[in-house]
Order: C-alpha cells, then structure tokens, then sequence
C-alpha cells in the first residue's frame, strides 16, 4: 500500500469522512423513518428528527435506576468509543479517514470490538435488574450467537481469496485477486446484509417501533437510559447502523461494473447513496413484512450462515 | 474465478434450489421455487442462444409456460383449498437441511469433476453445469427425505425432475424436442394428479403427514 | 545470571516446599497447627524462588540439566529446566502466589456445616505437594522421573478436593478425579514403554514420533492428554473436581494442573515432530467438539463453579486444536504458520491459566461470602464485593477473547493460524477444514460471550435474589481481593503490551518450532495504541457529557410499570437467560422444561407455577454409565475367581509363572 503524500488529498479524504460520519448515521434512521410513514400514509417526521432529537436529550438531566452500579453509565460511553473505533477499521465507505498501512483493520480485531461492544450493552441491560432488560440481553447474545458464524464467514472468505485479513486491503478498489469476483461478492453482501438486519435489530429480527418492550431486542436493552446516557447508546447505535449497513453495501459494490467507479467523486456518492439506498430497502421490507415468531428467527438466520456458507465453498474453490 | 453468464445461471438456479430447504413456510417454497425454475430458463434460452439451437427457445417457452407460471399457482391453490400452511415437524430442521445442501453443493463440486461439461458452452475445463444439475438432484431428494408434508414431497420430486431436466440440457445439445415435450407433459400431469389426490388426502385423513402413511399397510 | 544459580533457585523452591511437608507433618505428630504465616510464607518462599529461576534460566536462554541421582530405577533422576518450561513455571509461580494471598481470607476458619473443623495441616501439606509435584514435571528430563512427580500432583490434586468438606459430593469429585487420573497415567505409561521399546531411552529429548512405528505411542499419549486436559468425552470429572475444591486450590487445579496435560503434548509431540495425520485430526475433531461442548454447558449451568469448570474444558479443547494446527502446518511444511499457531497455544495456555485462576478465585470469594455458588441466589453483588466484580468482569473479558485483553491476544493469533492456512496451497480438505474452523470459533466465541455475560449478570449485577446474597460489604481491599486485582492488572498489561510479552516467548518458540522467527512479529496488531485512543475517547465523552450531567442525575427506581415496587423475582435468572439458547441446542443438551400451572382459572388466576428445567447430560447419563455398568459386571464376574482358598490362588500364581516363563522364552 502507497501511503498517499498528497496533504490535500488527505484533508480531502478524512474531511469528507467525517463529515459522512457526522451526517449521515442518524440521516440515515431518519429516511428509514420517513419512508415508513410514508408507506403507512403519515406525513411522518421530518428527515433530521434523530439530530433534534439527540440535541433535546443531551440537555435533559438524567434518572438512573438505584439498583445499578458503575457498568451502567460507562457502557454506552464505551459503546459509542467502540463505534467510533470501528468507524475508522471497517472499510464502509469508500472514504478512508486514516491513510492504508498505518493501521491495519483486522477483521478479527473487529468482530472482537463488536463483540466487545455487545458485551458491554448487553451488561448495561442486566445491571438495573429489570426483567425487560434482562430478555433484550438474553435474545441479543442467542441473536449474536447465530449471526456471528456467518458474518465471520463471509469476511474470512473475502478475506482468503484476497489473501489478506486486513479488510482495508479486501475492499480496495485497486485491482485485488477479488476484482471480478461478482459471485462471491455478491454472496458475501447478501450475507452480511441479512446478517446485519438481525444485528441491527431491524425489521424480520425485532420490530423497533412495536408498543410492547416485552418482545424488543435492542430498544428493551436501552429501557431504562434516559437523557444523556439514551442520546450516546443512540448515537452508537446509529453509528452500527451505517457501518454495517456500509459494509455491505460496498460488498454489492464490488460487483458493480468498475469503470462506473473509476474516480474517487463517484465511489464517494455511490457509497453515501448505496447507505441511503439499503436503508430505503430496510423501510420497504419493514413496511410489507412483518416481525418473525421468535421461534422462527433460527429459521431466518440460516439464510445469512447459508450465504456464509456458498461463499466458502467458492472460496475453496481455486 | 470468473463465472461466464452460462455458468453463473447454473450456480443461481443450483443456489435458489438450495435456499427453497430453509423454511418450512409451502408459500415461500412455492416462491423459490417460481424462481428456480426461471433460472433455469433463463439457462436454456442462453444454451439456445449460444449453440444456435432454435428449438431450445420453444422448451423454455413452455417449461416457462408451465413450471414457472401454471404449476406453482395450481399448487397454491391446493394449498388453499387444502388449508395448509406450512409443513411441521421436519425430520431435519429445516435451516441445518439447508446448510446440508449447501454442502452437498461442494460435494457435487467434487463428483462432477470427472464429468465433462459440454463442448461450445463451457469453458476450458469448466464443469459448473453438471455441478448446478448434480446439487439440484441432491436438493430434490433432501427435500423429499426431511419433510413430511405430502406438498413438501411434490415439491421434492419437482425440483429433482428440474435437476434432470438440467443435466440433460448441459450436458447435450438438448434432448429432441418431443421427449422434452412429452416429460413436460408427464410431470404436468403427475403434479396435477398427486395435488388431487393430496387435496383427497387431507379430507379423508384431516392431514398430510406422509410419514403417517405407514399406517395405510396391512 | 549462570546456570548453576537458576539449578540453586529451584532447588531452594523444592527445599521450601519439602521443609513446609515436614513442618506440617510434625506438626500434626505433635497434634498442634502449623502456624498459617510459616505456611503461606514457605509456599509464596518457593513460588518466588521457583519464579526468579524460571527468569534466570530465561537468561540464561540454554537448558538446564541437572542429575540428582544416578541410579533412580531403571534410569537416573535427571531434570532439565528448558526454555519450554519457563512459561509454565512462570505461571505455576503466578497462580501459586495470587493463591498464597487469597489463602487467609478464602480458607482459614472455615467451619463447614458438620462442624468440623478445617485441617489446615492437611490442607496445606497438600498443597505444597502440588506444587512439588507440578514444577518437578515441568522440570523431569526423563519420562520415569516425569510419572513419579505427575504422580504426585495427580494425588495430591484429588486429596485436595475431598480436603474441604467431608461431603458426600467432594469424595465422588475426588473419585472420578482420581479415576480419570489413573486412567491418563496407565495410558502414558503404556506410551513411554513403547517409546522405550522404540528408542531404548527413557529420556524425552532424544523420542522423535516421526516414523510409523511411534504411531501407537502418540495415539496414546494424546489420549492420556486429552483425559488430564479433560478434553470431550473425559471431560466429565472436571466440574465435579473444580467444583469442590476449596478457593485456592481450585485455582491451582484450573490454573495450572490442567496446563501440565499441554505441556506434556508440546514437550512430546510437537518437540518431537509428531507427523501422524491420525493423531492430528483426532486432536483436531476432540478438540473442536470440546470447545463447542464445553462452551454449551457452561452457559445452561447454574453453578458459578461448575460453570467455569466446563468453560475449562472450552479453552482446553481451543489450545489442543491450536496444538494440532501446529503439528498440521508442520507437517504440510509451513514454518510459519506452525510458528503462530505454537505462539498462540503457549500463550494461550498461560493467559487460560492466568484469568482462570482469576475467574475461580472471584467465585471461592462469592461462595465464601454468599454461602452459595447458585446463580439463582446470587445478584447484586457489585455493591457488596466491588473489587470482585471489577476483577471478575476484566477475567470475563479476558476469557471472551475481548480487546483490549490478553485473551484477545492469543486467540487472535490462533484465528490468524487458521485463516493463514486456508490461504496456502495445501490439500483441499485442510483448507476446507481451517476456513471451517473461523466460523466455528467465532461461534464458540459468541457462546462464551453469552456464558459470561450470563454469569456476571446474573452473579453481579440488578438485585439480590436471596437472603444469603445480602451479606455485608466488603470493606477496603482484603488479600483475596489484592491477588484478584493484581491477576486482572495482569490481564490486561499482558493483553495491552502483546508484542512485549510475546517476544519473551521467542526462545520457547524456537525450540519447538526449529525456526528462528520472533514471536513479536506475528502479531502486528495495534491493539496498545487502538486502547490508548479508546480510552482518551471515552474519558473525553464521558467527561464532557455525561460528567456535567451527575449533578442534577436523578436515582430512582428500576421501572416497574406501575405496578409497584418490583421484586427481585421478577429479575431475569440464569436460567432463564439461558433459555433461548438451551432451546436451540435442546437436542444436545437434552433439555427439558415442564411448566405446571395451578389453580381453578388457570389461565388468568394461576395460584402456584412451578417451572422446572431439567438437563440430563447425555454422555454420563448414557455412556458413562452404560461403560460402568460393564465395569461393574464384569467385576462381579470376576470376583468368582477369588474363592478365597489359597490353594486357589496358589494355583493362579503357578500357572501366571508358567504363562510368564512361556513368554520369556518365546519372545
């Protein structure tokens, strides 16, 4: 990997970056917000409703149960540490903040932070001893423990054919021994991207928007955060939305003819607005479908591990 | 490795096969099934075009006509009409069948390469066609030993006539067109005779676990 | 440092050991106690000496060999401290100091609920012939010297876990131990034979298990290995074993002992390029089907202890596979891979030893406050026992293989192994099988996440569910807690500082691996730098927008929905935040759950539920005891040969002379 010795071109890049990391995560919530009231006949809120709303809950003061302990006001700072962190490992745009080969983003370095993310939130949930918390946590770690398989897959077997488990270098748009491997993009991207849907706690997985905490995954962990602690736990959150959202997005864009992508402008909006795209994708599919039986998510999830599973196979084959 | 369009519709129509053993929902089957099978189409029409073969056109035309359009619609109906969901209680549940059929994939992989793919179509050395028709076969038949449901077992034999029907295609120039006629023809009749006679079965039995069949010896 | 001096340091480190035996076996002969402060002083005394040999012959960086008696039966009674067995030593001082620290506040005056009184001679006798026992096997240059100490750890081990109580759980405990033991014993005996057969030594440095005919040896050792180790099927004993030893020894048994079993197979069968394909994938299949297993069973188990054994058995089962991929590479003649993949199996095993000792010893301190090790009457203990819980929750981190932590560390490294596997030209089926192996490990990973999270959740945090978890709080930091601080600090210097730590493993490594390859090199990953930038991260959020707001925060309650104040039973438990999961896998964990609700409306006004799950583990009930009930016939058949007439028995003597006199002239 060059290290690009352009200074312009480095602001130019982590410029644009973080501005996209700014911008676009709860952007990205409010359009899928947006388009499911529109699909349901509501004028719905406006698009930047999540940047108002973080602003009211940063000001407000803060109710914390008396039964928790220091876990409790530490995890969503941690988890939105690991967010950030993550943000800058996972290759979800085409942007990058860091120049390539300073640090390499391991893909086994961030399955672990998000492991460790999840480690944290889900501790978060236990520690006010409510029994809301208490089921988020259960069915967040049975959900983490069937997804993860296949999200491991699908980026180790990227990662094998390109023969390098630096992500940053699996998803380079310079030729790699993956250009050209539609299928095996194509197969990866629809893994990680049903493998997100559950991760996110998006629709098929869990209804966010459902009045019964008593069957949420994600929103019955953040029960009882309230102002501050509430707006950093959502600030995290949608931070996850648009990196895993990202990922596989640019998975999908591997397969897209590579003159369409041959200058930096064009990789950049057709990032943004293939994040943008899967959200209004999500909204579709939340708005026809509806929530799976518990009992039937293992069903759902196998299709994210059988994704995981064909790209193995085309992995092995040489 | 590069795929040609040849062999990426192979391994399409070989993967949705393979995705139609993840649930036991029968309208999802029937919808991946609908999907499948247009795959396969898809496959012929791009033989026929490649080998120049006119009357290959008519077989899609009309495993199209009836596979793709007229079967799965007559089997929704029977499931209408017979008031059945889904099919409960796999042998195996129904993602590990999946992801055993995936696997086979690989195995088909293995086995075929010893097959030779056919001349003009394939590339140098490629055997992804007999691979796509292989899987199929296995998907078909997984089908047919996990579930229990009578539309489950339909189903089963439907998708092995599909992978048949492939291995034929990729492997000759097609077959002459009165015998692909004349098996379309036998499996149109076959699936409309056993859909009555499952629509029978569930009145008579109010259900259609054919693993309760045993009980029909003497 | 010169040799001989380290040769001294580890004789001091026997000598105090030796002295603290006699101490208490005089003691016990004059009917008196042996002073607890003599006691803990020799064995911390011989731990430290024991240690800074260890680093001496580090220094030193060639082996050690040191003859103690010529004529020691069929061989002499030689020691060899190599670069091998540094960090085994090191970690056997580790652990044997974090217990010495956590002795008083765990052990002593410990009255059980019989009423008798706690034989702290006995207790401490055995345990300082563990210790003898464990560093003389590291240090045993020939395989008699080596099964007479193993030996000795093996007995004192098992007399440790009845040592506690006189309960009826901790003689089975001690039983099924000693069996399994036995058994591991008998196997590497028959092993060393043949090798003797084979070779016509007895020492380890000169068996090589190249050729075909050391096959049987290795299948036997790796056999008797995986029984120690308590690898699947034998895994059996271990929850039972750990589970009732008391504290500190309970951490020695999990921490180190077990570690021995791995030592044992470095020392053997990767030192001697083993290149059996059986024993490889054998090694492989065992391995995996432990850590999944093992992982499953921690997490449906409600026993604090229990549930760190089978844990046990998960990372026991991750360094055998670890060891296998090493042999595998080895043989595919893939130096490099070899060289990660034997990186991460040592520090692997010093890092399980490490926060498993931490683990065991934060569950002795909740068993000895609460009373209780059941998860269903824990909770809440984070206010009671905070240093506990800080020191539990960094060893929960560690062990889930979370960054920052040392556990992150070396199961990276083991993943890199597999993931670099799969990107070589070997034969289909290893590629197959590594790129197989990531997915399954994550796997294993987000079980343990689940374990752990459970058992901190449930043990630690919302409200107490019992009577016996509202004890007092520990006030300012007792010894136990200091060491379980101290193993934590340990934790994460050695996760953060990787690259440091690793390189201290070099000389090992290129003694197993014949490769002159740093072991710093092979983890490049930043995980110090990406640590640094978390933390000033999160400080700075956390400073600059959760800070401010303290002031005007608000406690209240848990929300209750109205219904009034909540209590404790309405918390989620450990089984039922095991369910999920449980249901999942209720084939291999034979999971049964009856709900029985009563009442005459029993929908809407139910009067009594009663909810019981039930796990019946299919291996002891169903294997197991078929295996001891054929014992158990075949014995009674047997006893029918023991009339009790000695004409008979004399007639059995005469014909196994006739039998032996055969053999001695035909063979």
């Amino acid at each position: 990997m060059s290290i690009e010795t352009n200074t312009g071109e480095i602001l130019k890049n982590s410029g644009t970056f973080l501005a996209s990391l700014i911008i676009l995560p709860p952007l990205t919530i409010g359009i899928l917000r947006k388009t499911k009231a529109r699909f349901q006949n509501r004028i719905g809120a406006p698009l930047l409703q999540p940047f108002f709303d973080l602003a009211k809950l940063l000001q407000k003061n803060e109710t914390v149960s008396e039964h928790a302990s220091w876990l409790f006001r530490i995890a969503p700072c941690i988890n939105l540490t690991v967010m950030l962190l993550l943000s800058l490992l996972i290759p979800w745009t085409s942007l990058t903040a860091i120049p390539h080969g300073i640090i390499s983003a391991d893909l086994f370095l961030i399955i672990y932070l998000l492991g460790l993310a999840r480690f944290f939130t889900v501790l978060a949930a236990l520690d006010t001893g409510s029994a809301f918390g208490g089921f988020g946590a259960s069915r967040e770690v049975t959900l983490a423990l069937l997804v993860e398989p296949a999200v491991m897959l699908c980026l180790a077997c990227l990662g094998v054919r390109a023969g390098t488990s630096d992500l940053s270098q699996v998803f380079s748009y310079e030729a790699t021994r993956l250009t050209g491997q539609y299928g095996l993009w194509f197969l990866a991207g629809c893994g990680l991207f049903l493998s997100s849907l559950v991760e996110l706690s998006r629709m098929p997985a869990d209804d966010p928007t459902t009045h019964l905490e008593l069957t949420m995954v994600h929103e019955a962990m953040i029960l009882e955060n309230s102002a501050a602690n509430l707006a950093l736990a959502e600030i995290g959150h949608y931070i996850k939305v648009a990196l895993l959202l990202g990922l596989s997005w640019q998975c999908f864009m591997h397969c897209l003819p590579s003159h369409l992508l041959s200058d930096w402008t064009a990789r950049a909006i057709a990032s943004t607005g293939g994040i943008i795209s899967l959200a209004l994708f999500i909204a579709l599919i939340e708005s026809l479908a509806v929530k799976l039986r518990w009992t039937k998510l293992p069903e759902f999830i196998a299709y994210a591990v059988a994704m995981a599973i064909f790209s193995y196979l085309i992995a092995l084959s040489v | 490795m590069q795929l040609s369009t040849f062999e990426a519709l192979a391994m399409l129509s070989a993967v949705l096969g393979i995705l139609i053993l993840g649930t036991t929902l029968l309208r999802t089957n029937l919808s991946f099934y609908r999907f499948h099978t247009l795959a396969i189409v898809a496959l012929t029409v791009w033989i026929g075009h490649i080998t120049k073969e006119a009357h290959l056109y008519i077989v899609a035309a009309a495993v199209l006509l009836v596979k793709v359009l007229f079967i799965p619609s007559f089997l929704g109906w029977v499931m209408k009409k017979a008031e059945v969901g889904s099919d409960k209680q796999a042998f195996i549940a129904a993602p590990l069948s999946m992801h055993l059929g995936a696997i086979m994939l690989g195995v088909s992989y293995l086995l075929s390469s010893r097959i030779p793919g056919l001349e003009g179509v394939h590339q140098e050395g490629s055997h992804l066609g007999s691979t796509a028709a292989m899987s199929i076969l296995f998907t078909g038949v997984l089908l047919m030993l996990t579930r229990r449901a009578a539309l489950s077992q339909i189903l089963g034999f439907l998708v092995i006539e599909n992978g048949i029907y492939l291995f034929a295609v990729t492997q000759t120039h097609g077959m002459p067109m009165l015998v692909e006629m004349g098996l379309l023809l036998e499996v149109l009749v076959g699936v409309m005779i056993s859909g009555l006679l499952l629509f029978n079965i569930k009145k008579s039995f109010e259900h259609i676990d054919v693993s309760q069949l045993t009980d029909l010896k003497d | 440092m010169a040799p001989p001096n380290c040769i001294l340091l580890y004789g001091l480190a026997c000598l105090a050991w030796t002295i603290g035996v006699a101490f208490t076996i005089i003691a016990d002969l004059l009917k008196t106690k042996l002073s607890n402060r003599l006691a803990l002083a020799l064995t911390a005394g011989g731990a430290l000496s024991a240690g800074m040999g260890a680093i001496g012959n580090y220094q030193a960086g060639i082996p050690v060999n040191f003859t103690a008696l010529k004529h020691f039966g069929l061989t002499t009674l030689s020691f060899t401290g190599d670069n091998l067995a540094i960090p085994f030593i090191l970690l056997l001082t580790l652990v044997a100091l974090a217990s010495t620290l956590s002795t008083r506040d765990l052990i002593d005056s410990t009255h059980n609920k019989e009423g008798h009184r706690f034989q702290s001679n006995h207790y401490y006798r055995l345990i300082l012939l563990l210790l003898l026992g464990t560093l003389l096997v590291l240090l045993s240059a020939n395989a008699i010297t080596f099964l007479v100490f193993w030996e000795v750890m093996s007995v004192a081990a098992a007399s440790l876990i009845t040592s506690e109580h006189v309960r009826h759980r901790a003689q089975r405990a001690a039983l099924a131990y000693i069996t399994a033991s036995r058994l591991a014993t008998a196997l590497l005996t028959g092993a060393f034979l043949w090798m003797y057969h084979q070779s016509g030594t007895f020492d380890f440095a000169s068996w090589q298990f190249q050729s075909n005919s050391t096959f049987p040896a290795a299948l036997l050792i790796l056999l008797a290995v995986c029984i120690k180790a308590g690898i699947w099927p034998a895994h059996g004993y271990l929850p039972q074993s750990y589970a009732e030893a008391p504290g500190p020894a309970a951490a020695l048994i999990s921490g180190v002992i077990g570690k021995t079993a791995i030592y044992l197979l470095l020392r053997l069968l990767v030192l001697g390029n083993c290149q059996h394909s059986w024993v490889i994938y054998i090694a492989l299949a065992l391995g995996t089907i432990s850590c999944i297993w093992g992982i499953l069973f921690a997490l449906v188990e409600r026993d604090l202890k229990r549930l760190l054994a089978f844990s046990s058995v998960e990372n026991m089962g991750l360094i055998i596979i670890a060891i296998s991929l090493s042999m595998l590479a080895r043989k595919e003649g893939l130096p490099v891979i070899a060289a990660i993949a034997v990186t991460g199996t040592l520090f692997h095993a010093f890092n399980h030893g490490v926060f498993k000792s931490l683990l065991m010893l934060a569950a002795s301190t909740i068993d000895k406050k609460a009373h209780t090790r059941d998860l269903a009457q824990l909770g809440g203990l984070a206010k009671r026992l905070p240093w506990t819980m800080l020191a539990f929750f960094i060893g929960s981190v560690a062990i889930c293989a979370l960054p920052p932590s040392n556990g992150f560390a070396s199961k990276w490294l083991i993943y890199q192994a597999f993931f670099r596997m799969a990107i070589e030209s070997v034969p289909l089926h290893d590629r197959a099988i590594s790129l197989a192996m990531l997915g399954i490990l994550s796997f294993v990973g987000a079980l343990s996440l689940a374990c752990y999270t459970k058992a901190i959740g449930i043990a630690f945090l919302g409200r107490p569910r019992s009577k016996q978890a509202q004890f007092t709080p520990e006030t300012g930091l007792s010894g136990s807690a200091m060491a379980l601080v101290i193993l934590s600090a340990i934790c994460v210097f050695l996760g953060t500082s990787a690259g440091i730590c690793l390189r201290a493993i070099t000389p090992a490594l290129a003694e197993l691996n014949g490769s002159g390859i740093d072991a710093a090199n092979l983890f490049p990953v930043a995980v110090a730098q990406l640590s640094l930038f978390g933390l000033i991260t999160a400080s700075i959020i956390y400073l600059c927008i959760l800070g401010p707001r303290s002031t005007g925060m608000k406690t209240y309650i848990t929300w209750d929905c109205g219904y009034g104040p909540l209590s404790a039973r309405a918390e989620e438990t450990g089984s039922s935040f095991s369910h999920p999961i449980g249901r999942i896998f209720s084939q291999v964990l034979q999971l049964k759950v009856e709900t029985n609700i009563t009442g005459r409306d029993r929908r809407h006004f139910p009067e009594g539920i009663k909810v019981e799950t039930r796990m019946t583990p299919f291996i002891e009930t169903t294997v197991y005891k078929r295996f001891i009930e054929m014992v158990n016939f075949s014995s009674l058949t047997l006893t029918r040969l023991q009339t009790g007439s000695i004409h008979v028995h004399l007639l059995y003597l005469f014909l196994t002379m006739i039998v032996l006199v055969y053999l001695g002239t035909v063979l």
